[in-house]
């Protein structure tokens, strides 16, 4: 009976241990996330950055035509040869352009905001990559614990004899059930 | 209307604007000016566009089940010590039987 419970506990052991490789190649992909989360925030920091500057310059350019279009409507009126048809269509330009420009600022600060966003969720996500990997690593690594029974059973002595014993009992079961079906097969006149 | 729609509208006045006098040909530089605040407006939507297209599983999700396999090890490192200690009885008591 103590006999069969080892060598049951024994193959089980046998059967949950993990190749050495697979456990380096898990201990590797760790240091390869930490390669991946610093590329990725780099292009991440670039990427914003450009954003930014690009931002800043069409701000600018909004102003500038804006600036224009005050400085042309006020020539305009300077003029005095506006009909009054003409005169209320340089308000109407100045309301405009006032409403166009706020509303071409409000979505390029818009779009640089959710540039930035999706760029920090970008990071995030491949950091949380890393701790999943951490996550089965532990597993894996912890899978030592197992091969250290199996190592300390299989190599005690006394185990070791019973195990000897168990595969020569084996043998002659085998034998034996060959003889016993024989036997049974010659009773039954085959 | 598109950044396309808007380039060629501006494409469109500025050819016939030359061909304008004033107060026509200021009208019609005013509106270039609007509809190039438009398209300076935007210069970054079609990287946002692009960027948006990017699909990332539910971190909160992922956070959980990285923590929830963090338990199970350790309850598992907890089982293997007990293992452990039952393997260690059972070579003693081999030792005393054999």
């Amino acid at each position: 009976m103590k006999l069969f419970f080892i060598l049951f506990i024994s193959t089980i052991l046998v059967g949950c241990a993990t190749p050495p490789e697979v456990k380096l190649l898990s201990q590797k992909q760790i240091e390869y996330f930490v390669f991946a989360i610093d590329a990725v925030s780099k292009q991440s920091e670039v990427l914003t950055s450009v954003a930014h500057d690009i931002a800043q310059d069409k701000a600018k350019s909004i102003d500038s035509r804006f600036e224009k279009i005050i400085t042309r409507s006020q020539k305009m009126i300077s003029s005095g040869k506006l009909s009054e048809e003409q005169a209320k269509q340089v308000a109407d330009d100045i309301a405009n352009a006032t409403k166009t420009a706020q509303l071409s600022k409000q979505n390029l600060m818009a779009d640089l905001a959710e540039i930035e966003r999706i760029n920090q969720e970008l990071v995030t996500y491949i950091s949380s990559m890393k701790d999943v990997q951490i996550a089965l690593d532990a597993y894996l690594q912890s899978e030592k614990a197992g091969e250290k029974i199996l190592t300390d059973t299989l190599n005690h002595k006394s185990v070791k004899g019973l195990v000897d014993s168990a595969s020569h009992m084996l043998s002659s079961v085998t034998t034996n059930i060959g003889l016993t079906e024989s036997l049974i097969n010659s009773m039954q006149g085959k | 209307m598109d950044i396309a729609k808007l380039k060629d509208e501006i494409n469109r006045l500025t050819a016939a604007s030359s061909n304008l006098n004033e107060p026509d040909k200021s009208f019609s530089l005013n509106k270039i000016d609007m509809l190039g605040m438009q398209i300076d407006g935007l210069a970054l939507s079609e990287l946002k566009d692009k960027l948006a297209q990017i699909s990332l599983p539910d971190l909160d999700e992922l956070k959980t089940l990285t923590n929830a396999a963090n338990d199970a090890t350790k309850d598992h490192a907890s089982r293997v010590n007990a293992i452990n200690s039952s393997v260690n009885i059972l070579k003693s008591v081999l030792e005393i039987a054999l």
